[in-house]
């Protein structure tokens, strides 16, 4: 459930700041998502995505101790 | 369920002490009103009136259901699904003003302080900060309010007399007043400043149902908000006073700009760091603010108790405040141009007032059969 | 609020009836009978400590029935057994064979204070304490005498709490002396002191004192469950129970306050805290603790009040210039250089010109001597102490700056840091700024100022979040209580200060009713 919370999060997001973007830059929405997954020269947004990939795996850690949970006792 | 004693509440103080340091954090970064010149005061003063006003509206809906916070006000009124669906909507608004105002931020560090350091840096730390913070959750976040607002207080007003003193001030530059009439103001006023740092507020209708006397809420908050409206006047009158209008257009962060001119006894200069640590504190509270109430949004649509999200969410956020904008001028552009008219107005007004109406018809039915039981 | 809403969790108070001595060998291997024959008893209890050399079993004969006397010589003063014990069924001419044990008790041992014990379990325990036990063949029970001190250490003035004005006398290591010394301040039916018994092995015994017209209830149920709660193989000082009873103890914070002051833990108690006596400590524990006790010394009250606020301030700022100093000195000679006044700026960095190593590796490495130095301090035997203070300051100090290893701003730096770090009254509390100031000098390493801010907004998030027996570890600031405040930061007079603090819930709320602000007798008219 955590990890579906996160995907939803994760792609509202996306589209959230192509539409932005796509109204300031007058682009196309597919030129607006291949130039957020473009990691740029010389910045560090491997950092960055590197976290929110993190965050992903913790999700599914805390799914599965949910569910683990919820086996073990009705809470 | 859940038991009583485990819900967590504020006190009044507590929540006075958050919205005022909500009201000025960002403020204090990137200021307000600048457009407005030499009147920038007056139209913080008027927004001030204005927010709150915007606040009563706000605790006004609160009231009609106690303990009801704004997304379980939505699904009152507008029924399960929609009102639900209406709360994602909230739950994204909240997650991407949170990712503007911790970018806002970033930037000040990256560009003033720490230009060595990536940004992305910053703004994983910071998140790190804050989850560790709401994890803990709502009382701890309150009282470490409580730990901070009279640094953050009094070093606001000592920048003030700080700068004075060195003889930095010019209140001429205060001068015209309103050369160009009411009608810039008025321009700015709304949408911009009134949505800015007032309309903002809507995030403590999340907030403002867990504190424990509610009745008094709406006097406290009212008056928090005038007096951090002052405290941005104050801080507007310092910035205009000491760079003068010219400068105040060029710079980003104006009450940075204007702290960097205090020079006192030969000793006291380059006084950045207390700005910067306002200004820390200020962002932590608000970024907060967003993130706890989109994470109860979260919570009240899935039902899954909050702190399993926490850590999830804050890595979504420090991903999406580098991902927002490619640049601190995009990051600004879009702030002027889009965020108030397309996101600002439709959340923070045209929402609530569509669901006002709503609202209080759905609870007058409720009051008036809860009213019936009592009487048998 | 009551305090139930206050506390994380209420679990109900659940005291059993039963007197700690009957369980007190449950978990051994003992039987808990005790018979009539006398014959049984004395084998199994030979059996029991059959090889132990200050163990005896001395056959008596009280008028015409056979008894034995039980004891542990090395327990006992073996003069006044003899005299008030062995001697004395010979000189008592009455031939008259006693009927029961209370008749023998009365005829041969009028004058010296008993207890009887009815179970196996207690003849033993007795034993163990020093006691000696008068076995009685065909009595269902035996006749414990308490004979006389062992050794004990003298009341001496405290040797880490040290005060100018004040009381000079300490708490020692026998549970008894302790609870005489505080029952000697505080003469007051409703001082209350509750024993049990903790440790599997050592079983010490723990005083749990408190007022009971003062103290909280919830607060003391919290507490005496937690000391139910304890399973410690062996409890040899206070410290061992304090990680036991915390609510957290992950943190370098204290969150049990000891000290070895009697005058200190009174005003405890008076406060409306439940103290902890362990048997063989010298520390006392005082519960919930909170923040800025650590900050309270009891000389404070004994002085006019104005100058202990303005220590009070010097104290919570000393800690923090021994949290951020290392640390600010890294932040600011590393990134910040523009921060530093221009004249402050070129007077370090011309001292540091000739040093080979980064600030954070010469900060390092000095306060990692002092820390080396400290603790050899500490433990080292006096008479090598001397030694130790000179090589340590001129060797580490004075010619590490000349060989150009270290400047003399960080010695300046690390010797300001470490006395400041002693200003706490209570040493417990310093070594967590030791512990915090490290961790401090890496963050201001890898990230400069913002990693010093940032982590002392961790730190007060921590802070923040930590309980004491469920009272907010930051009570009186977070949550703010104005009311409270006439103690914290500032000392206010007496008169002033007569409400005991809110965060404990006390049920007597205000020490004295009245307002006694002293003022000048009014001057009468027409009288000079």
């Amino acid at each position: 459930m955590v990890t579906l919370v996160y995907f939803v999060m994760y792609i509202g997001m996306l589209i959230l700041i192509s539409l932005i973007d796509m109204f300031i830059w007058k682009q196309s929405f597919f030129q607006v998502i291949i130039r957020l997954f473009t990691l740029d020269e010389g910045t560090n947004e491997w950092f960055v995505s590197g976290t929110a990939f993190i965050g992903l795996i913790c999700s599914i850690v805390i799914d599965y101790r949910l569910r683990k949970n919820k086996g073990q006792k009705q809470l | 369920m859940k038991q009583q004693k485990l819900m967590e509440k504020l006190s009044l103080w507590q929540l006075a002490v958050l919205l005022f340091t909500f009201e000025i954090g960002s403020v204090a970064v990137v200021g307000v009103g600048n457009d407005s010149r030499q009147d920038a005061w007056i139209a913080v003063a008027i927004s001030t009136l204005l927010g709150a006003g915007i606040v009563s509206f706000y605790i006004m809906l609160l009231k009609r259901a106690p303990g009801k916070n704004l997304f379980e006000l939505m699904t009152i009124s507008f029924g399960k699904w929609l009102g639900k669906g209406i709360g994602l909507l909230y739950v994204f608004y909240f997650f991407y003003i949170a990712e503007r105002v911790l970018r806002d931020f970033c930037e000040l560090i990256t560009t003033v302080i720490f230009e060595n350091t990536p940004i992305e840096i910053i703004s994983i730390t910071m998140m790190g900060v804050i989850a560790y913070m709401i994890y803990l959750g709502l009382e701890v976040f309150g009282r470490t309010g409580e730990i901070f607002i009279p640094y953050v207080f009094t070093f606001t007003i000592l920048i003030g007399f700080a700068t004075f003193f060195s003889g930095e001030m010019d209140f001429k530059n205060l001068l015209p007043v309103m050369a160009e009439g009411i009608g810039p103001i008025i321009q700015h006023i709304f949408p911009r400043l009134l949505t800015f740092p007032y309309g903002e507020l809507i995030t403590f209708m999340v907030i403002i149902p867990y504190v424990t006397q509610f009745k008094k809420v709406g006097k406290v908050s009212v008056i928090t908000v005038l007096v951090s409206g002052m405290i941005i006047i104050y801080g507007t009158v310092i910035e205009i006073a000491t760079l003068g209008t010219e400068q105040l257009g060029r710079t980003v962060f104006p009450l940075l700009s204007a702290a960097r001119d205090i020079s006192l006894l030969e000793f006291i200069e380059r006084v950045d760091l207390v700005v910067v640590f306002i200004v820390m504190f200020g962002i932590i509270t608000k970024v907060s603010v967003f993130f706890f109430a989109g994470l109860k949004g979260l919570e009240h649509i899935t039902n899954i108790p909050y702190r399993y999200m926490v850590l999830p969410m804050a890595t979504i956020i420090s991903y999406g405040t580098i991902l927002i904008s490619d640049n601190f001028a995009e990051h600004v552009e879009e702030g002027i141009r889009f965020i108030p008219q397309y996101m600002h107005v439709p959340f923070q007004l045209i929402l609530p007032a569509l669901f006002a109406p709503l609202l209080f018809w759905r609870t007058k039915n409720q009051k008036k059969g809860s009213g019936h039981h009592e009487s048998k | 609020m009551s305090l139930s809403d206050f506390l994380f969790k209420r679990r109900k108070n659940k005291k059993g009836n039963k007197a700690p001595e009957e369980e007190i060998f449950q978990k051994d291997n003992i039987s808990k009978e005790y018979f009539k024959s006398l014959n049984k008893n004395k084998k199994s209890l030979q059996e029991l400590f059959k090889d132990t050399f200050d163990f005896s079993c001395d056959d008596i004969k009280l008028g015409e029935s056979k008894a034995c006397v039980c004891y542990l010589g090395t327990m006992l003063n073996i003069n006044s057994l003899t005299d008030k014990v062995l001697n004395v069924p010979r000189e008592t001419s009455e031939t008259k064979n006693p009927k029961n044990i209370e008749e023998i008790r009365d005829r041969y041992f009028p004058t010296i204070a008993f207890e009887y014990a009815e179970t196996f379990h207690k003849v033993v325990w007795h034993i163990l304490n020093g006691f000696a036990v008068i076995m009685v063949d065909g009595q269902g029970k035996a006749l414990s005498l308490e004979i006389g001190n062992i050794e004990k250490r003298a009341i001496t003035e405290p040797s880490t709490q040290t005060i100018i004005r004040g009381p000079k006398e300490a708490f020692t290591e026998d549970i008894n002396t302790n609870i005489s010394l505080i029952r000697k301040r505080i003469k007051n039916p409703y001082l209350t002191f509750e024993s049990s018994y903790i440790g599997g092995d050592t079983k010490t015994t723990i005083a749990i004192g408190y007022i009971s017209t003062i103290t909280n209830e919830d607060i003391l149920n919290e507490v005496r469950e937690r000391i139910e709660k304890i399973e410690l193989g062996a409890v040899l000082d206070s410290g061992n129970i304090e990680e036991m009873i915390v609510d957290k103890s992950f943190t370098p914070f204290p969150l049990v306050f000891n000290t070895e002051r009697p005058d200190s833990i009174c005003s405890h108690l008076l406060e409306g805290k439940v103290i902890l006596i362990v048997d063989g400590s010298p520390f006392v524990l005082a519960v919930p603790s909170i923040f800025t006790d650590f900050f309270q010394s009891s000389e404070d009250y004994y002085q006019p009040f104005l100058m202990p606020s303005f220590i009070r301030i010097i104290r919570y700022m000393s800690f923090m210039i021994a949290l951020v100093l290392p640390s600010l000195y890294v932040a600011l000679s590393t990134f910040h250089q523009e921060l530093m006044p221009t004249q402050l700026l070129v007077s370090v960095q011309a001292q540091r010109e000739g040093v080979p190593f980064p600030a954070v590796i010469e900060i390092f490495m000095m306060e990692l001597t002092f820390e080396i130095m400290r603790e050899a301090g500490v433990r080292m035997p006096r008479a090598v102490g001397q030694t130790v203070s000179i090589v340590g300051a001129l060797v580490i100090g004075q010619a590490a700056v000349e060989a150009g290893l270290v400047s003399n701003v960080l010695v300046i730096i690390v010797a300001f840091t470490a006395i400041a770090s002693f200003v706490s009254p209570i040493y417990s509390f310093s070594i967590a700024t030791r512990l915090l100031r490290f961790v401090l000098i890496l963050c201001a390493a890898v990230f400069g100022l913002y990693g010093v801010l940032l982590f002392l907004i961790v730190m007060v998030i921590h802070l923040v979040s930590l309980r004491s027996f469920g009272v907010p570890y930051l009570a009186s600031v977070a949550p703010f209580k104005l009311s409270d405040q006439d103690d914290v930061f500032l000392r206010l007079p007496a008169w002033a200060n007569q409400r005991r603090p809110s965060y404990l819930f006390p049920k007597a709320p205000n020490k004295e009713k009245r307002k006694q602000r002293p003022s000048p007798p009014p001057v009468k008219g027409g009288e000079k």
